[in-house]
């Protein structure tokens, strides 16, 4: 009986241990599953507007359980645009897989195509145009109901598509809601929407991507809700092509759904024949004193900075060191670091920072200037993120990434590059 | 061909005037039933001794045999009753009562050396089915000591779960969707309880609960893949008794007994979790201002009366609601208080209206009314109250306000039918009968209330999307016996579909043939169209309570299906074994898939938009052997299956596996008497479910982008698990017993789903990210013991 008892006791005592168990955990464990890597391919990336030199950044797929830096730059391509105008173009790498071409500049109504062949990759082609100009009307902003009426002629005779995204003074993009009711359907596409909580509201946005389906051929007032507080935004409306429609919307889709475990993975379309990515023409018209070109001729310049923090649970660690790169046009970088040498503690090594940048204003939370060059560094495929300051006119860099230290603690990087040359 | 024109011969010759050419024949009818509770016994074999000729009882119990003599010796057996031999003489009343007496435990073992070669599968013409008792359900090892129909009949061949724990059917590579859920002739729409870890029926108020894979009766109609008809027991006639049990999740308890002298009998049976009551007292105690809990409960109630002898009136109703609720009470500032709520919920429920009438010995009737409703929800509200002191007399002050949105979805169902039986022949068994249904569907109803006293503001805006559709069917069968060695049931199932703007109609052809081969093996074969109106739209497949029921449209057409099923089958009664194989073809078109990154779509207002169209293909063999009599009863099986679909929109248009295609399946379960205790085993084995995973990458503006090769196109590991049950009975004047059980005895970790993860690892200078990904699994269910009690009063 006894025996009994004891066998009751610890029966119980398990069953309420599996319980809490299984009320409180949720067990994971690394699954062993071997993906072989295909054959690597060409990813394009070329946005091209009229007037514009041309710049295409190339890259090459790698696969998912290759251990490798991404992007992966392809740097010894040959890249050709041809206009159906008969214009042709060879252009040229200028570091950190960044290609340039400073004639035949695109111009409306040619039908342009690039191709571009590198050995080790299958070559790719693809082909796309200028879309026509929609321009922005008026902007009226009513700060009384906190609303932004942004007003545009659709042309009825061609299909259009748009980006309306708005800076705001801070050279931040300002999030904002479309509370267009015929616009309700394009807009939930670009929220992750909670299948437990179907009814919430428009989606935040801060790039609004639609089609003119809901308003073809009529002058359309968009009702913008916005999520900032400024009384006079730069409003930017880009006219798209299709191309580059369909490939913002499918990437917005993959990321929203990327974390929900029961989704159905959805892939990116992209006009690249036999690669991936983009080439897209669109044309672009600004309400407001900021532009893009302004603003990249701010950034041009050297900047340099003295120190770096990791601050590790609470604790905050600075450690001197020197770092020094200057912003060119047609997106070079040129500069170096010195850091502690990795196995020599007391002496300092060099390493070179020379490659290329991209400035990234399409999505995301600000201006994101990305350094592009061979040597693994942290700045390699950082985002280095703007704050322009009006008072003292200065422009400054900052840094800020989190990750895993060397010990596998949870750790954020924090540095700041302050401009000390240049316009 | 010289098989098809004997079978219309034969219907030629049924359709003649029959009464004149079997002037001598003796008609016996009547109802068998339970002699320990009056109970009717369903699918009681009857067997003419000198004619080698026999036939089974209906849903009712009720038989009707034609011998062409004066007078008939019949053996009528059931499992689980002793057998009976009774002979009948001219002349007969037209309606016979027979009862059967169950078997004495003691005897059970002398039963298996008794040849019983007349109830075996070679016998019956119906191929692809399947069947449990309620007693294997109850042997067998349950998860959290819950007994589930759906999961015992996930362990037969052809019949294959989806992700852990949850109850849906996938029946030879078919959706849980396309199964036909059926209790008491009332469709149930969603039959689960807690998340999908549980079905709705509850075993103490089951008779009989039956799968169809394949080989459909032009009776059912509406589903591509399955047909899972349950009945619901109708209540002791003799006596008043009660049952119940206690679980770990959930209680439930069971009355049933006589009314008016033993003419009408009525069971109640209810169940309901109390986890969240010990939690709720828990969170007052320590005085939480955040509440959560779920429970769930269920009713089954079922009253029957005879009316006069030959009508019989049931009423049966099922009613169930699940809730999850989060209530969350904070204040910002004295007097000031905001509670936040969250709640989810889903009920069903079923209402069968039922008249049976015997006109005659040869015709018997049923006319039903249905009602099934289901409906889901989701509440979110904020409610604040606010006291302040104001004027110069320190008035107290108080504002209340309420504000919150409601999102339901749901359908209702309102049917009327007639079934007919008729018997105009000893060869002949012929059904016919039609239905029609008014289907309402709520894709979407959004209440928005707001409240505010101190404004006297009282606003509820209500957006509701109905869509009425009706459906309608038709049909008529015939089992016919060709000669001592070949059966058939030929018939015809018709409907017709009527939404919007357009109608769709269908005639679907359906035949089953049995021929005996030499040493009692049979050979089947069976064809069947199948057309479905209804879609399920599901997020998940886990049964979640956002699934969507939604009807064909102008754009969205009907699936349709059609199967071959072939196979034999024998009982071997000497080791009371029943063995079979069988293999299947089935192609469906029209069937829905999200398309791609279109799974979240919680807004349904454009559903069809989210949704593509496709083709599918399973095809497969299944084997299995059960023991249904002795001291070790159960069965195994295996199932080798594929299942492919394609859709233009997805993986290119290329043809993929479906998610739940598993190519192995092993089910072994096992029930041991030892003495009056009890042992069982369950082993399950089945090949991992199909994920797609990205294949290669490359980032744009510092976000990563997944490139994808093939659609479902890699495994997840094998999903294997041993469950065991202990059965304690106690010696008490009524029997009751403790059942202990373990769930995943060896703790497997199965996949419950998988999460890609980039690894990022960070150096503040010579650090770079180290880009490698891994793929992690969740596994639900390690090792989950369980105690139950279960009792009789």
């Amino acid at each position: 009986m006894t025996m009994l008892n004891h066998f009751f006791k610890i029966l119980f005592t398990a069953i309420f241990v599996a319980f809490y168990c299984l009320a409180l955990t949720r067990c994971s464990s690394v699954l062993e599953i071997k993906i072989d890597s295909p054959d690597p391919q060409i990813v394009v990336n070329c946005l091209f507007t009229e007037g514009a030199p041309w710049k295409v950044v190339l890259q090459q797929t790698v696969g998912v359980q290759q251990e490798s830096i991404i992007p992966a730059i392809i740097d010894h391509a040959k890249v050709t645009i041809e206009g159906s105008d008969g214009t042709f173009l060879t252009l040229s790498h200028e570091g950190g897989g960044f290609y340039f071409g400073e004639s035949s500049l695109p111009k409306m109504g040619v039908v342009y195509t690039l191709t571009v062949e590198a050995t080790g990759f299958e070559s790719v082609e693809a082909t796309d145009q200028l879309p026509s100009l929609t321009k922005i009307q008026e902007v009226v902003i009513n700060s009384e109901s906190e609303r932004i009426f942004v007003t545009l002629e659709d042309d009825g005779n061609a299909k259009h598509y748009y980006t309306l995204s708005m800076l705001t003074h801070n050279i931040q993009y300002g999030s904002f809601q479309v509370l267009n009711a015929e616009l309700n359907e394009q807009m939930k596409q670009f929220s992750i929407q909670d299948p437990l909580a179907p009814y919430i509201d428009q989606p935040i946005v801060r790039v609004a991507l639609i089609h003119d389906e809901p308003f073809n051929g009529q002058t359309f007032t968009m009702n913008i809700s916005p999520q900032f507080s400024s009384s006079d935004p730069t409003t930017y409306l880009h006219t798209v092509s299709s191309s580059y429609y369909d490939y913002y919307l499918t990437k917005t889709v993959q990321e929203n759904s990327r974390d929900t475990p029961f989704a159905e993975p959805s892939s990116v379309t992209s006009n690249i024949m036999g690669g991936h990515g983009v080439f897209a023409g669109y044309m672009l018209d600004v309400d407001g004193d900021d532009s893009p070109e302004i603003l990249h001729h701010q950034l041009l310049g050297t900047y340099t900075s003295s120190g770096f923090s990791i601050l590790n649970f609470g604790k905050v660690d600075t450690t001197p060191d020197h770092i020094e790169f200057t912003l060119h046009p047609k997106n070079r970088v040129t500069g170096f670091m010195q850091v502690p040498h990795e196995s020599l503690p007391d002496s300092m090594m060099t390493v070179s920072l020379d490659g290329a940048y991209n400035i990234s204003h399409h999505d995301g939370l600000d201006y994101q200037i990305r350094l592009y060059h061979d040597a693994q560094t942290l700045f390699r495929n950082t985002e280095l993120i703007l704050n322009r300051s009006y008072s003292n006119r200065q422009l400054s860099l900052m840094m800020i990434q989190s990750g895993l230290d060397a010990n596998g603690r949870f750790a954020v990087f924090q540095r700041t590059f302050i401009k000390t040359s240049g316009r | 061909m010289k098989f098809f024109s004997k079978i219309i011969l034969r219907f030629l010759v049924f359709l003649t005037p029959l009464n004149v050419s079997f002037a001598q024949s003796l008609i016996i009818s009547g109802y068998v039933t339970d002699a320990s509770n009056g109970e009717a016994l369903v699918g009681t074999n009857l067997w003419e001794i000198y004619l080698q000729q026999g036939t089974t009882t209906n849903q009712y119990g009720f038989f009707s045999l034609t011998v062409p003599r004066d007078s008939a010796v019949i053996r009528f057996s059931h499992q689980g009753f002793e057998a009976l031999i009774l002979s009948f003489k001219d002349p007969l009343e037209e309606l016979q009562r027979i009862q059967l007496l169950p078997t004495v435990i003691a005897f059970d073992s002398l039963l298996v050396i008794e040849a019983d070669e007349y109830d075996g599968l070679h016998q019956q013409v119906q191929m692809s089915s399947m069947e449990v008792s309620m007693e294997e359900v109850e042997a067998l090892p349950a998860l959290l000591g819950e007994t589930d129909l759906l999961k015992v009949f996930q362990l037969m061949p052809g019949i294959q779960s989806g992700v852990e724990g949850s109850t849906g059917l996938y029946i030879r590579g078919g959706t849980p969707g396309q199964t036909l859920i059926l209790l008491d002739g009332a469709t149930v729409y969603n039959a689960v309880h807690l998340f999908g870890f549980m079905s709705t029926f509850n075993t103490d108020a089951i008779n009989t609960a039956t799968v169809l894979k394949g080989g459909f009766p032009s009776r059912y109609g509406g589903r591509l893949s399955g047909v899972l008809d349950v009945t619901m027991r109708e209540g002791n006639r003799n006596k008043f008794e009660g049952r119940g049990a206690v679980g770990l999740v959930a209680s439930r308890v069971t009355v049933e007994g006589p009314l008016f002298n033993g003419r009408s009998s009525f069971i109640v049976s209810a169940r309901r979790t109390y986890l969240d009551l010990i939690t709720w007292g828990f969170q007052k105690l320590i005085g939480s201002d955040y509440i959560q809990g779920y429970h769930f409960y269920d009713v089954n109630a079922k009253w029957n009366m005879d009316v006069t002898s030959k009508d019989r009136v049931f009423v049966s109703f099922y009613a169930g609601r699940d809730k999850a609720y989060e209530h969350d009470r904070t204040s910002f500032a004295p007097g000031e208080t905001d509670q936040s709520s969250f709640e989810l919920d889903w009920n069903n429920v079923t209402l069968t209206s039922r008249w049976n009438r015997v006109f005659n010995s040869r015709l018997f009737s049923n006319m039903t009314i249905l009602l099934s409703h289901f409906q889901s929800g989701i509440l979110e509200e904020l409610k604040y109250k606010t006291e302040t002191n104001i004027g110069p007399f320190g008035d107290r002050y108080t504002n209340t306000g309420t504000f919150g949105d409601r999102y339901t979805n749901g359908l209702t169902d309102v049917s009327i039918k007639t079934d007919l039986e008729y018997f105009p022949h000893r060869d002949h068994h012929v059904r016919f009968g039609a239905m029609g249904t008014y289907h309402q569907f709520t894709p979407s109803i959004q209440r928005h209330h707001e409240f505010e006293s101190a404004l006297n503001i009282d606003t509820t805006i209500v957006i509701p999307v109905k869509v009425s559709t009706s459906e309608w069917s038709a049909y008529a069968e015939d089992e016919i016996t060709l000669s001592r060695k070949l059966k058939a049931n030929v018939g015809v199932h018709i409907s017709g579909y009527v939404t919007q703007n357009s109608t769709y109609t269908s005639v679907q052809p359906r035949v089953s043939t049995s021929y005996l081969l030499p040493r009692d093996w049979a050979f089947k074969i069976s064809y069947a169209q199948m057309q479905q109106y209804i879609q399920l739209l599901s997020n998940s497949g886990s049964g979640l309570p956002t699934d969507l029921w939604l009807p064909s449209t102008t754009d969205i057409p009907p699936q349709k299906a059609w199967q071959l099923a072939t196979g034999i089958e024998r009982t071997i009664d000497r080791y009371a074994l029943d063995v079979s194989l069988e293999g299947y073809y089935k192609q469906m078109d029209g069937v829905i898939a999200y398309k791609e990154g279109g799974n979240l779509v919680g807004s349904n207002q454009n559903w069809e938009d989210a949704v593509t169209i496709g083709r599918g293909w399973t095809y497969g063999a299944e084997f299995y052997v059960r023991r249904k009599r002795g001291q070790t009863t159960g069965w195994i099986s295996y199932t080798l299956s594929y299942s492919h679909r394609r859709f233009s929109d997805l993986n290119e248009g290329r043809v993929f596996p479906h998610r739940y295609d598993r190519r192995h399946d092993i089910s072994i379960a096992l029930v041991r008497e030892l003495g009056r205790r009890k042992i069982s085993v369950i082993w399950v084995y089945s090949t991992g479910h199909a994920v797609t995973l990205s294949t290669s990458r490359y980032t744009h503006e510092g976000a990563i982008i997944d490139l994808y090769s093939e659609h479902n196109g890699f495994r997840v590991p094998a999903y294997h698990r041993l469950d065991l049950s202990l059965h304690f009975p106690r010696d008490s004047a009524k029997p009751s017993e403790f059942i202990l059980s373990f769930y995943n005895m060896y703790s497997r970790r199965n996949t419950f789903f998988i999460e890609t993860k980039d690894n990022q690892n960070v150096d503040p200078y010579i650090g770079y990210y180290n880009e490698q990904r891994t793929i992690k699994k969740f596994t639900l269910f390690p090792i989950i013991p369980s105690l139950s009690y279960r009792f009789y009063f």
